[in-house]
């Protein structure tokens, strides 16, 4: 009985001051580890409209909007603005990739027209799917207008050329773009309004 | 033995990934460029250093009824406090190591350094065994992400290698092309230490 004591008494100490150490570099970590992916988000909203730099209405949190009562219907927004005039959107979406999430960030026009998208992070194969971070297959959404049939691959009547060797990689990017266009002309006047109202 | 024959053994001798072959994990994993080949390195050889100390420091403090639960708290605050570092400063690596930075904790070259070294040796000691382990470690992942860099993206440290840029040998990036480098590169450092005799 009296060692049980002795020992937990000992390992608790332990644990004591690995929480205290812990808790001191949480706390200095923090901040830094924040404002990198604010950081992050940033730099992927100002890649989807090309012309508006990051600081205008970019910064702040975005608006989150839901269409029904599901969690995942609702998206993070940001406004990209030059002044007062709305210039476009971003839009995050989470593409359902060959191994894993894609997460992705979406630039819509006020008109709908799809403006940019960037793949913000991922885990396709290197080589192959991991291709989709390239320019020469992200830049080709760019200018697309809100119609289903043009934001698709070739292969399906689309617009887009799929990455080589990729198809489920590339077609769950179109996948997630031509949602988040969707989205964006189905709640589009709620969105606008949303950012008026915090413009006050 | 001395502190500077502690800190060589790791290296060569008795290098944890080539002749030891402990932590083949993270070895296999994350070695698929140099840059994320040295990241990894350098994450483990500082939680080697921070909890050899430590465990050397308490050793006399710690029962060896419970050695085992106190080692792992140790090592295990290391990890996360090298996991937080490397997300606030340097975001791009940290994404790259992904997983395998918390995973260090169940590296069996950190257990082991803490279980045969550090627990029956003195400080400055287990500050040199650490070093020259996490040496060894870094210069043998080093080795196998320059391998597989070169032949599987045609690049080293990103910078395209002229000759190997225009066809890379994707397979190399791949999990197998890990399996094949680490396999080639053992067998050829078993062959040199047969020629060299025992």
């Amino acid at each position: 009985m009296k060692e049980l004591i002795k020992l937990s008494t000992i390992l608790a100490l332990i644990c004591c001051g690995a929480a205290l150490a812990l808790g001191s570099v949480h706390e200095l970590t923090r901040e830094p580890i924040a404002r990198q992916q604010r950081l992050k988000k940033q730099r992927a909203v100002a890649t989807v409209l090309p012309g508006v730099k990051p600081g205008n209405g970019t910064e702040g949190a975005a608006v989150r909007l839901c269409e029904d009562e599901s969690p995942g219907s609702c998206r993070d927004i940001f406004l990209l603005a030059a002044g007062q005039e709305i210039r476009g959107f971003a839009l995050e979406a989470v593409a359902d990739g060959y191994s894993g999430p894609i997460d992705l960030m979406v630039g819509v026009m006020p008109d709908g027209t799809v403006s940019g998208v960037k793949v913000i992070s991922h885990a396709e194969t290197p080589g192959l799917g991991a291709h989709i971070i390239e320019t020469s297959f992200s830049a080709q959404f760019s200018g697309i207008p809100a119609d289903e049939t043009t934001l698709a691959l070739k292969k399906n009547g689309g617009v887009i050329d799929q990455v080589t060797g990729a198809t489920i990689s590339s077609e769950a990017v179109v996948r997630a773009v031509r949602e988040q266009v969707r989205f964006f002309s189905a709640n589009r006047s709620r969105i606008i309004a949303r950012f008026e109202a915090r413009k006050q | 033995m001395s502190a500077r024959e502690e800190l060589v053994r790791g290296i060569i001798r008795e290098n944890p990934t080539f002749r030891l072959v402990l932590g083949i994990c993270p070895t296999l994993a994350v070695t698929t460029s140099l840059a994320n080949a040295v990241g990894m390195g350098l994450a483990v050889t500082f939680v080697l250093v921070g909890s050899n100390v430590f465990i050397s420091l308490m050793r006399r403090v710690i029962p060896g009824k419970v050695r085992i639960p106190a080692f792992i708290v140790i090592i295990s605050t290391f990890v996360t406090i090298i996991d937080l570092t490397m997300a606030a400063f340097v975001p791009e690596l940290h994404n790259a190591l992904g997983i395998f930075i918390p995973l260090i904790v169940v590296n069996c070259i950190i257990m082991g350094r803490a279980e045969a070294f550090a627990s029956k040796s003195p400080v400055v000691a287990s500050i040199a065994d650490a070093l020259g382990m996490g040496t060894g470690f870094t210069l043998s992942l080093s080795l196998i992400g320059s391998v597989r860099e070169l032949l599987g993206s045609g690049t080293l440290l990103g910078l395209s290698v002229p000759g190997l840029h225009s066809m890379p040998v994707i397979i190399m990036i791949l999990p197998p092309g890990a399996f094949l480098t680490m396999g080639g590169l053992l067998g050829l450092f078993n062959f040199i230490a047969q020629k060299r005799g025992p």
